[in-house]
C-alpha cells in the first residue's frame, strides 16, 4: 500500500517515473483499485464530515423569515411595483413569482434548515460523492483505452487501469472543502485531466497530439455519459414522486 | 526552500532566461510551479485577509459604506454613453436606492454566529479559495497554449509547460496592496502586464519557440474564448432586447 501512495503522490505532480513504474507492476489494476478506493472513502468522508462546514455557514446568515420580509418590503418600494399594484392580476403574478423564486434559491443561501436536513445531504453527498469517483475510473479507463487504440496505442487495459488510478489522486484537494466557505472549484478535475493525460501517454506511448485526443475524447464521453445519467435519475425522481400524487388524485 | 523561491521569484520578475530554462529543466518543474503559485497567492492576499479579519471587530458604519456605494454607482452613471428621459432615470435610480435599502438592511440583520468569528472564517475562507481558483486557471489555460504552441513547433512537455508557465504569478505580489484605495486597481493593473509578459516569455523558454509564436500561442485561447463568447453571448443579448422591446 505504500508503494501505491507514493506513486499516488508522484503521479499528482505530473512525475513520469510514477506512471511508468504504475505500468510496469504486476497487477496494476489490483494496486489501482486499493488507491481509489482509499480516495473515494475520503471524498465520502469529506461530503460527510463537510455538514460541519455547511452548518457554520447557515449560522453565518440571518434568520431566512426576516431576510425574506426585508426583500419583499424592498421591492414593493421599487418604482415598477407602484405601478403594477394598481393592476390586481400583476400583483397576484408578481406574488406567485417571488415565492416560487424564493422557494427556488432559498437553499442556496440559507443552507440546510437543521441538523437532520444536514446530516442527510452529507450522507447522500458521501455515497454519490464516493461512487462517482470509483464508477467515474472504471468508465474513464475503459474509453480511454477504446480511444489510445483506435489512435493506435499499445498498452494493456490492467495497465490503463494502474495509471488512471493515479490520475484520481487530485480529488485529495477537496480536503480544503472541511473549511467554511472555501470553494475548491474545477481544481480537482481540471488537474485530473492532466494526470489522464500523463496516463494515457506512458500506457500506450502515443505522441502528444493522439494522447491529447484519446485524453480529451474520453473526457468528453463521460461528461456526455454522466449528463445522460443525471437527467434519467431526474426523470425516473420525478415520476415517482409524482405517480402517487396521480394515482392519489385518480381515485 | 524560502530562498528558493524568493530566486524564482526575482528571475521571473527580471525576466532572466536562465531561471525560465532552469525551471524547464527542473525534474519537479510542476511541483515548483504549484508550490510557486500557492504561496504567492496566498501572500498575495494576506494583508486583505488580516484588514478583513479586523474590520470584523470593529463597528461597522454602515452610512460611510452607504455614501461609498452610492458615490461608485454615480460614477458609473456619468460614464454611461446612454440618454435616458426622466421617467426612466426615476425607475432606475428608484430600483437602485430600493436595492441599497435592501442589502444594507439584511446586512445589519443580527446572525447566531457572531460578526467577527462570522467575518473571520469568511476572510479565511476568501483567502485560501484564492490559490484553489488560480491554479485551476493556470492549469485549464496552459492546456490549451500548449495545444497551440505544439500546433506551431513548440517542444514542452506538460510538465515543463506548466513548471515555467508558473512564474508568470510572481507580479501579483504587489496585490498584496490591493486594499489600499486607488493604488489597489493600479497595481493590479501592472501586475496583469508584468504577469502576461512573463508568460509569454515562459512560453517561449519551455516550448523553444520565437517571442512572436509564443504571444500567438499565449494570446490566441483567450482570443478564440472571446469570440465565441461575443457569438453566443451579443446574440442572445441582442435577442432579449428585441423580445423586451417588441
Amino acid at each position: 500500500m505504500q508503494t501505491v501512495l507514493r506513486l499516488g503522490v508522484g503521479a499528482l505532480f505530473l512525475d513520469k517515473d510514477a506512471y511508468e513504474e504504475m505500468r510496469d507492476l504486476e497487477n496494476p489494476f489490483s494496486q489501482g483499485l486499493g488507491l481509489v478506493a482509499i480516495i473515494s472513502v475520503l471524498v465520502a468522508l469529506v461530503a460527510l464530515v463537510g455538514i460541519v462546514g455547511d452548518l457554520v455557514e447557515g449560522v453565518s446568515v440571518p434568520k431566512e423569515e426576516q431576510v425574506k420580509a426585508i426583500v419583499k418590503e424592498g421591492l414593493t418600494r421599487m418604482p415598477w411595483y407602484q405601478e403594477i399594484r394598481r393592476d390586481p392580476k400583476s400583483m397576484r403574478e408578481f406574488e406567485q413569482q417571488f415565492e416560487m423564486n424564493w422557494q427556488r434559491n432559498a437553499a442556496r443561501f440559507f443552507g440546510p434548515s437543521s441538523f437532520g436536513g444536514a446530516l442527510i445531504g452529507g450522507i447522500t453527498g458521501a455515497v454519490f460523492g464516493g461512487f462517482s469517483v470509483f464508477i467515474g475510473w472504471l468508465i474513464y479507463a475503459l474509453l480511454a483505452h477504446a480511444f489510445a487504440q483506435m489512435l493506435g496505442g499499445q498498452g494493456a487495459l490492467q495497465q490503463i487501469f494502474g495509471c488512471t488510478a493515479l490520475a484520481v489522486s487530485p480529488q485529495i484537494l477537496n480536503l480544503a472543502g472541511l473549511l467554511p466557505f472555501v470553494q475548491v472549484g474545477g481544481i480537482a478535475g481540471t488537474w485530473m485531466l492532466a494526470c489522464n493525460y500523463m496516463a494515457v501517454k506512458t500506457v500506450y506511448r502515443l505522441s502528444w497530439g493522439r494522447a491529447f485526443w484519446a485524453t480529451v475524447l474520453s473526457q468528453i464521453v463521460l461528461g456526455i455519459l454522466t449528463t445522460l445519467l443525471g437527467c434519467g435519475v431526474g426523470v425516473v425522481s420525478a415520476f415517482l414522486v409524482a405517480l402517487p400524487m396521480v394515482l392519489k388524485g385518480g381515485l | 526552500m524560502v530562498g528558493e523561491m524568493l530566486q524564482l521569484a526575482r528571475g521571473a520578475l527580471s525576466l532572466d532566461t536562465q531561471t525560465f530554462v532552469a525551471q524547464r529543466e527542473a525534474r519537479d518543474a510542476f511541483r515548483k510551479g504549484v508550490l510557486f503559485v500557492v504561496v504567492i497567492t496566498l501572500l498575495a492576499g494576506s494583508l486583505s485577509f488580516i484588514v478583513s479579519t479586523v474590520k470584523g471587530f470593529l463597528p461597522p458604519k454602515w452610512d460611510a459604506q452607504r455614501d461609498e456605494v452610492e458615490d461608485r454607482i454615480s460614477q458609473v452613471f456619468k460614464f454611461l454613453p446612454l440618454e435616458m428621459d426622466a421617467e426612466t432615470e426615476r425607475m432606475i435610480v428608484g430600483s437602485i436606492e430600493a436595492g441599497l435599502d435592501i442589502g444594507f438592511e439584511i446586512a445589519q440583520l443580527p446572525t447566531p454566529l457572531p460578526r467577527p468569528v462570522k467575518d473571520f472564517l469568511q476572510a479565511l475562507g476568501g483567502w485560501v479559495t484564492a490559490p484553489l481558483l488560480r491554479l485551476g486557471a493556470w492549469m485549464g489555460y496552459a492546456f490549451w497554449v500548449l495545444l497551440v504552441a505544439k500546433l506551431l513547433g513548440g517542444r514542452a512537455t506538460l510538465s515543463q509547460m506548466l513548471g515555467c508557465t508558473a512564474l508568470y504569478v510572481a507580479p501579483q505580489i504587489l496585490t498584496i496592496l490591493q486594499v489600499v484605495p486607488c493604488l489597489g486597481p493600479i497595481l493590479a493593473f501592472v501586475a496583469f502586464v508584468w504577469g502576461l509578459v512573463i508568460y509569454i516569455k515562459a512560453t517561449a523558454v519551455a516550448n523553444e519557440l520565437s517571442p512572436g509564436r509564443a504571444l500567438l500561442a499565449a494570446i490566441l485561447p483567450a482570443a478564440v474564448l472571446i469570440g465565441l463568447i461575443s457569438l453566443i453571448v451579443i446574440p442572445v443579448v441582442l435577442l432579449i432586447i428585441i423580445a423586451a422591446v417588441s
